[in-house]
């Protein structure tokens, strides 16, 4: 007998170590991916990243005129100053001839900015792709005007003229970025989405509660039969997770919130009928008694000695479940369930980490303060 | 009109046989003390009477009327005209002593207002006059939880008041409380039944409460009626026979 058990636990052993070592192969286990240079250099960058979110851009302009040149100037003409533009103007003369230098003035650019000029050329037999040519750089004064002396150079006239490109950049005051403001967007999104989920799933939930609870309905072969029926229910839906749950929505509805909204409300229904139930059944029994003893009906007892036992519980019940909700559907989003987990799925596939970078900030902070709001509210109702 | 209660039995789904072929007829005005030990079987034949427990067998007809084959619908109609009142007093605790006072009345308002809440003016005032008949009127607008454990049982006699009971079911009302509250409580019910005609059913454990209100006693021993007469006739025999050969009789 007792040599019996001491094999039992040999065999036993062995056929543990046999599962684990199958599994760590099956799994592909492999530590030294995590240090590998590459690997690493990647987790460096995705992680300096992460940890430098884009929260503040540099407001950038940008502003372009272009304005054709004639090289050379036909027959003895005098050029005159042409004036071209809206909103900034450029004042120089519309043919030049090669060797010479032109004056050029612009006006009513941004004071204070970077301004280049450069010759654009058309398609021609000597230059198939066009081109561009460096004419000279400058800044705008305070007034937001420039002049600068250009030089016509021979390929100007090899060409028979170019357009003159007058461009003037900027970098402006910082301002929060349009990352950041995308994602706050997603993360009210997020709360919404978490919101409008657990206050339907309480709809659906809080009826089919009073069913799974045995102390109401477990009475006759009727009664007995729906309330094992609702608990199988609650029971199977519970045991598949919300992200699967998202995954047939996304497929069914299309991705986004909507899809987040109908697999959270699934999940939800079922946590919350379990949850609700349990609390039916450890109501007081003592008004229920003296109520029903009044010659009250049903539905009369539910209200007057039912409700106002759960009704707090129940509440808390809630906020908990959208304190949960909230978490989750940063995930559901990564499988298309809109919110901000998708726009993070986006930027991570897109490689724009330091956006990543944001929305998972973003998430820390919502749900700490999700988790802290719902502790605190939990405790004023108790 | 009488209540006939007949060859009342009580088995329990685990099988405990808590009543077994019991049997008396309580005439209109009696206050009738059920005594007996722990688990005699007490709070099942109370509760059986206005069937919150189905009975196994036997019947219990009141005023004419057998409420063992009432429907549902009947017999709603038949426990608005009972009052009772409980150990553990079985207030909502979360309501106020005015809504707990004015939940006696819920057998006889539209169901559909009472849901949303609505009670009638008239409801309202003759529930502050059932208040006030116990004392509480300036209580009303209190949590039913913040009362004392004597004031909770005043608006579980409140609540009865309001259902005009011809008859009142008490399930040991004074058992939680000390004796002057026990006393106070009682005299309540005993105006009830001396003033208003109201027929008592009333367990209690204590054989001076028994003489000092009662006029009748039926003792009930392992679900069996051991004893039915007056207050008087409870002899050291009849005693022992209703609460075992050890017991002994302390006061009363
Ligand atoms: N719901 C129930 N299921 C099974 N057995 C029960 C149930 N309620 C009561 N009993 C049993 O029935 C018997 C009678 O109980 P009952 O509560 O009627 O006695 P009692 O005289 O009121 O006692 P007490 O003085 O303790 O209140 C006891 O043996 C008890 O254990
Ligand atoms: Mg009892």
């Amino acid at each position: 007998m007792y040599r019996h058990r001491r094999w039992l636990q040999i065999i036993g052993a062995l056929l543990a170590l046999g599962i684990y070592a199958g599994s760590w192969h099956v799994v592909g286990i492999d530590l030294r991916k995590l240090v590998e240079p590459q690997a690493a250099r990647r987790a460096q960058e995705i992680f300096t990243a992460f940890l430098t979110p884009e929260i503040l851009v540099p407001e950038r302009g940008i502003q372009r005129v272009e304005v054709p040149v004639r090289v050379p100037c036909e027959s003895g003409n005098i050029p005159e100053t042409a004036e071209v533009g809206e909103g900034p103007r450029l004042f120089l003369p519309p043919c030049a001839s090669p060797g010479t230098q032109i004056r050029i003035r612009g006006e009513g650019f941004r004071p204070g900015s970077e301004l280049v000029l450069r010759w654009v050329f058309a398609p021609s037999p000597q230059l198939p792709l066009g081109g561009e040519l460096l004419a000279g750089r400058t800044r705008t004064d305070a007034a937001g005007h420039f002049e600068l002396d250009v030089e016509i150079r021979p390929l100007l006239a090899q060409e028979g003229g170019a357009r003159l490109q007058a461009e003037a950049r900027w970098e402006g005051r910082w301002q929060i970025s349009p990352a950041l403001t995308r994602t706050m967007e997603l993360t009210l999104q997020t709360i919404f989405l978490a919101l409008m989920a657990t206050t339907l799933a309480t709809g659906v939930a809080a009826p089919l509660s009073f069913l799974a609870a045995r102390n109401i309905t477990a009475r006759g072969p009727v009664g007995t039969a729906v309330y094992y029926l609702t608990r199988t229910i609650f029971n199977v839906v519970r045991s598949i997770e919300p992200l699967v749950v998202a995954a047939i929505f996304a497929t069914w509805v299309g991705f986004g919130p909507f899809a987040g909204v109908l697999a959270l409300t699934v999940a939800t229904v079922v946590n919350l009928g379990k949850l609700f139930s349990e609390v039916i059944e450890t109501i007081d029994p003592g008004p229920v008694e003296a109520i029903t003893a009044t010659g009250a009906n049903t539905l009369q007892v539910i209200r007057y000695a039912v409700i106002p036992q759960i009704t707090l519980p129940f509440l808390a019940f809630i906020i908990y479940h959208w304190d949960i909700n909230v978490r989750i559907s940063t995930v559901v989003g990564f499988v298309g369930g809109g919110g901000i987990g998708y726009q993070l799925k986006l930027w991570i596939d897109q490689t724009d980490y330091h956006k990543a970078g944001t929305a998972v900030w973003a998430i820390i902070a919502v749900v700490s303060a999700m988790d802290y709001v719902s502790a605190r509210l939990r405790e004023t109702i108790r | 009109m009488p209540l006939i209660v007949d060859r009342l039995t009580k088995i329990y789904p685990d099988g405990t046989r808590a009543l077994h072929e019991v049997s008396f007829t309580v005439e209109d005005g009696e206050f009738v003390a059920i005594i007996g030990l722990s688990r005699a079987g007490k709070s099942t034949l109370l509760r059986c009477i206005n069937r919150l427990i189905e009975p196994t067998s036997g019947r219990v007809i009141w005023n004419g009327i057998d409420i063992t084959a009432a429907s549902p619908r009947e017999l709603r109609r038949i426990r608005r005209q009972i009052g009772m009142i409980f150990q553990q007093f079985n207030l909502v605790k979360r309501a106020t002593v005015l809504t707990n006072v004015l939940t006696g009345r819920l057998g006889y308002v539209n169901p559909w207002l009472s849901l949303l809440g609505y009670f009638p003016p008239s409801e309202v005032q003759r529930a502050m006059q059932a208040l006030e008949r116990v004392g509480l009127a300036d209580l009303a607008d209190k949590r039913a939880d913040e009362l004392s454990g004597g004031q909770q049982q005043r608006v579980g006699i409140a609540r009865a008041l309001m259902q005009e009971p011809r008859l009142l079911l008490a399930d040991e009302p004074v058992a939680s409380l000390d004796p002057v509250l026990a006393h106070s409580i009682l005299r309540y019910i005993e105006e009830l039944n001396r003033k208003d005609g109201v027929t008592v059913l009333c367990s209690l454990h204590f054989l001076d409460l028994v003489h000092r209100y009662a006029t009748r006693v039926i003792g009930l021993k392992d679900g069996i009626k051991v004893f039915d007469g007056r207050p008087d006739e409870i002899d050291d025999r009849r005693f022992k026979e209703i609460y075992g050969q050890e017991a002994e009789r302390i006061g009363g």
